[in-house]
């Protein structure tokens, strides 16, 4: 259970009003914040994440698994420019999807990339090359790395 | 919805948690839009019976005092189709329900609340500290069950605060949980007149960081005559067991920078912030060390300090000499020791009237600081935790914090944030804490709180629900084999059954993996397994002696027959046909080398040696079935093999030459 997880946004934002409001309130009346550490800065501030959706969940989920799965040949912001990704060329002929590159992943549908995530490439007629995680991550795992791929392409778009 | 059947007096530790004062309204508030928000979305009836995914709407454990109706609302949680809805009917982020099934472990041990209530404003009561459902500091339930384990999947936070706390050796000075310090992390302070000079150690007592940044002693905020009176009572710690450098020749520095490449130090240490985390940075090692103790620290490591991490390498008198003459010429920053430096410089021996004052002084500070509690000294003290008990910091109780004139919000976590951000933040008086400090970061700080929090929970659990990671006793086997073990400090870097550091892999189940014949050429002459690491094993001159006895060890002690009998399959060229279909059709070589092809993630399958002559097959099909049990963050998918598929690709990979690699489409 995470009661609040719908409403988190909305309960981190009162909160943090709440507790802004009280810091600026007391500050005024009483004895000037300490060096090094801002007055009304607190606990919940660097600990709960800002606007915790369900799809922000998601996202933070997905960023996990692609940070130490996908990366390492698909490029940390997508580019399909990983540490490894020159090697797969040289070995398989086929580069790693660019997820940053709109041109990329207009043709790619979801289901195709959910199977080719789980199943390997071969699964959708793509290349080896691309190996099979689906007993590796959980279902939702798989969907959230999934999202978090989309929301690179985005990303790089972004002005 | 509107009757509450709380009970809080059977369940100790959940609901008799409060908030400070000055989060209440806003979590009154918060909560009204909760249940407003709850009620609003709830389903009208429970799934269908009988579906994977569904739960009951009350999930019991009496064992844990689980009686949890939130799959009442919370329906969604295992379905991963659902991962996008918005509350109640979300699915649970992440993988942590697939290892805490709700059914065993129920909702409320992780997340709090109160569990009986059948109104959402009731069950979603705040925890501890008014955020324990949110977040990051959902963590700090795990410590409930994991006990001691450093490395949490699942729990980055508490993960990164337990090696804080333990890195900053908190419980030197506080009983922390079940923490039991063996020795004192800080070397032993005998004869370090003789060790460094005055200016050094004015520089590093007054703040560590501005000779090292990875320096781990923390920074004590006292006056400068009193750092003054602490050198002057530190410069009476003379005496030092002789060493004769009349036998190291000048040496010379161009060949001393070679072997520090070759011996790989930087594995460890890192050099002006680049290179490894594991000991102290040596860029201006050439400000603190004289060159008789560099000699002597290269050349007899473990006579001149015993409790070093660092392994004896076995370099002659003349190599000794040019390691020692690069470090001193190369790593010398004469602006450390500058007035520009630290204003101080030039008054230092000046603060006192007379020298036996100043020692005086000196020695009254350093027994109201425990110094002693971390570092040996001659005719040393007992030692005695002087701070608080941190164990059960959840019983603490409003008013017993000492606010001071802060004007914070008032949670314990927040007192616990603040204060180990900034300990004086809460004195009255300047100059007066005993604790020093270790300049966290606020998001340091943040998993440091979440950690002492963590440990801190009193509740009583089961034993089946405790979680212990074994404790970081002498691994060494005995007889010549643990005596190498010791003098080149393999668990420095590798663990052994999850007990060393982890560095490099563990070496556990080494004996069942590698062909001997393999590991004396490689201890011999060590290289690069995995392109993609930076760390290296260094080149520790091994005699042939060495490295057969070493091996032998290996063979004998750090194996699972279990895994070696795992070998033993009959396997002919379908075995070897059908694995090389396997082989292909994995994309291995995305991330396997063979001759000049493939990927640099994992292994090289051919370059140094090829896999028939490193690997034993056991080994591979444990590997190849179960890789994760192993090594749980391995990047190589798990493939879900079958035996058969194991022992096929087994077979095949035992075949595989730089020249025959299969043909990868």
């Amino acid at each position: 259970m995470r009661p609040g997880r719908g409403t988190l946004p909305m309960l981190a934002v009162l909160l943090a009003a709440v507790l802004v409001a009280w810091g600026i309130g007391c500050r005024k009346g009483s004895s000037p914040g300490h060096e090094g550490v801002p007055p009304g800065s607190s606990f919940a501030a660097v600990t709960l994440q800002q606007g915790r959706s369900p799809l922000d969940l998601s996202l933070t989920t997905g960023k996990a698994v692609y940070d130490h799965y996908c990366a390492i040949c698909h490029g940390e912001t997508g580019g399909g420019d990983g540490f490894n990704s020159y090697n797969v060329k040289e070995t398989y002929g086929v580069k790693p999807t660019a997820f940053a590159d709109s041109t990329e992943t207009a043709s790619l549908k979801d289901s195709e990339a959910l199977t080719a995530i789980r199943k390997g490439g071969l699964a959708v007629g793509k290349s080896a090359a691309m190996p099979p995680w689906g007993h590796t991550l959980t279902p939702g795992e798989v969907a959230d790395v999934w999202q978090y791929a989309r929301s690179l392409t985005e990303a790089a778009h972004q002005p | 919805m509107r009757s509450c059947r709380k009970n809080p007096a059977g369940r100790p530790g959940l609901a008799r948690r409060r908030t400070g004062g000055s989060l209440r309204p806003a979590i009154a508030l918060g909560l009204a839009l909760v249940a407003l928000a709850g009620c609003r979305a709830a389903p009208s009836g429970p799934p269908p019976p009988g579906d994977a995914a569904s739960l009951p709407a009350v999930l019991e454990n009496d064992s844990l005092g689980v009686h949890d109706r939130c799959t009442s609302c919370h329906t969604g949680l295992l379905d991963a189709s659902h991962r996008l809805d918005a509350e109640p009917l979300t699915a649970h982020p992440g993988h942590l329900l697939d290892i805490h099934p709700p059914r065993r472990f129920g909702c409320t041990p992780c997340h709090g609340g109160v569990g009986e209530a059948t109104a959402a404003r009731e069950a979603h009561a705040p925890g501890i500290d008014g955020v324990r459902f949110a977040g990051d500091a959902t963590e700090i339930a795990c410590g409930k069950c994991h006990v001691n384990e450093v490395t949490l999947d699942g729990a980055p936070h508490l993960s990164h605060g337990r090696e804080l706390v333990r890195r900053a050796q908190c419980d030197g000075c506080h009983q922390i949980g079940e923490s039991a310090r063996s020795g004192r992390p800080g070397p032993d302070l005998s004869g370090i007149a003789a060790r460094t000079n005055p200016i050094w150690l004015f520089r590093w007592i007054k703040n560590p960081r501005d000779y090292a940044s990875n320096a781990r002693m923390p920074r004590f905020e006292i006056e400068d005559r009193y750092v003054d009176a602490l050198v002057g009572y530190l410069l009476t710690f003379r005496t030092e067991a002789p060493f004769d450098t009349t036998a190291f020749p000048a040496g010379d520095p161009t060949r001393g920078g070679n072997l520090v490449r070759l011996s790989f130090c930087i594995s460890c240490h890192s050099i002006d912030e680049k290179g490894g985390t594991g000991a102290i940075d040596l860029g201006r090692v050439g400000n603190k060390l004289p060159r008789a103790r560099l000699l002597r620290i290269l050349a007899a490591t473990h006579e001149a300090d015993p409790g070093t991490l660092m392994p004896q390498y076995r370099f002659t008198n003349a190599q000794v000499a040019d390691v020692a003459a690069y470090l001193s010429e190369q790593f010398s920053d004469p602006s450390f020791s500058s007035a520009d430096a630290d204003a101080a410089l030039p008054r230092l021996g000046t603060y006192w009237p007379t020298e036996a004052e100043r020692i005086e002084v000196g020695r009254r500070v350093f027994k109201e600081l425990r110094c002693g509690n971390c570092h040996a000294f001659p005719g040393g003290e007992q030692w005695i935790r002087i701070g608080p008990i941190l164990s059960n910091l959840e019983d603490k109780k409003d008013a017993e914090i000492p606010w001071g004139r802060t004007t914070f919000v008032r949670t314990l976590a927040d007192y616990v944030w603040h204060k180990v951000q900034t300990p004086e933040v809460y004195a009255t008086v300047p100059h007066q804490l005993k604790m020093p400090t270790y300049d966290f970061t606020p998001e340091e700080a943040r998993d440091v709180t979440i950690a002492l929090l963590a440990q801190a929970d009193a509740e009583v659990l089961p034993d089946a629900f405790v979680v212990r990671s074994r404790s970081d006793e002498s691994l060494a086997p005995p007889g010549e084999f643990g005596r190498l073990v010791q003098r080149y400090r393999c668990t420095s870097c590798h663990s052994v059954n999850g007990v060393g550091r982890n560095i490099s892999y563990d070496l556990g189940l080494e004996g069942s993996r590698a062909r001997r014949e393999w590991l004396v050429r490689y201890l011999k002459l060590p290289y690069t397994i995995r392109p993609i690491l930076t760390v290296r094993m260094p080149v520790f001159n091994l005699t042939d002696e060495e490295a057969r006895v070493l091996a032998d060890g290996i063979a004998a002690d750090w194996r699972d027959p279990r895994i070696d009998a795992l070998g033993d399959f009959a396997s002919g060229p379908r075995e070897v046909e059908a694995g090389r279909r396997l082989f292909e059709a994995g994309g291995c070589m995305s991330c396997h080398q063979v001759g000049s092809k493939g990927g640099y993630v994992g292994p090289s399958f051919t370059s140094g040696a090829t896999v028939g002559e490193q690997f034993r097959r056991g080994w591979l099909v444990q590997w190849l079935q179960n890789g994760h049990d192993i090594k749980p963050d391995v990047l190589e998918p798990r493939y879900g093999f079958s035996r058969d598929e194991a022992q096929a690709l087994t077979a095949y990979l035992m075949t595989i030459t730089p020249d025959a690699p299969g043909s990868p489409r």
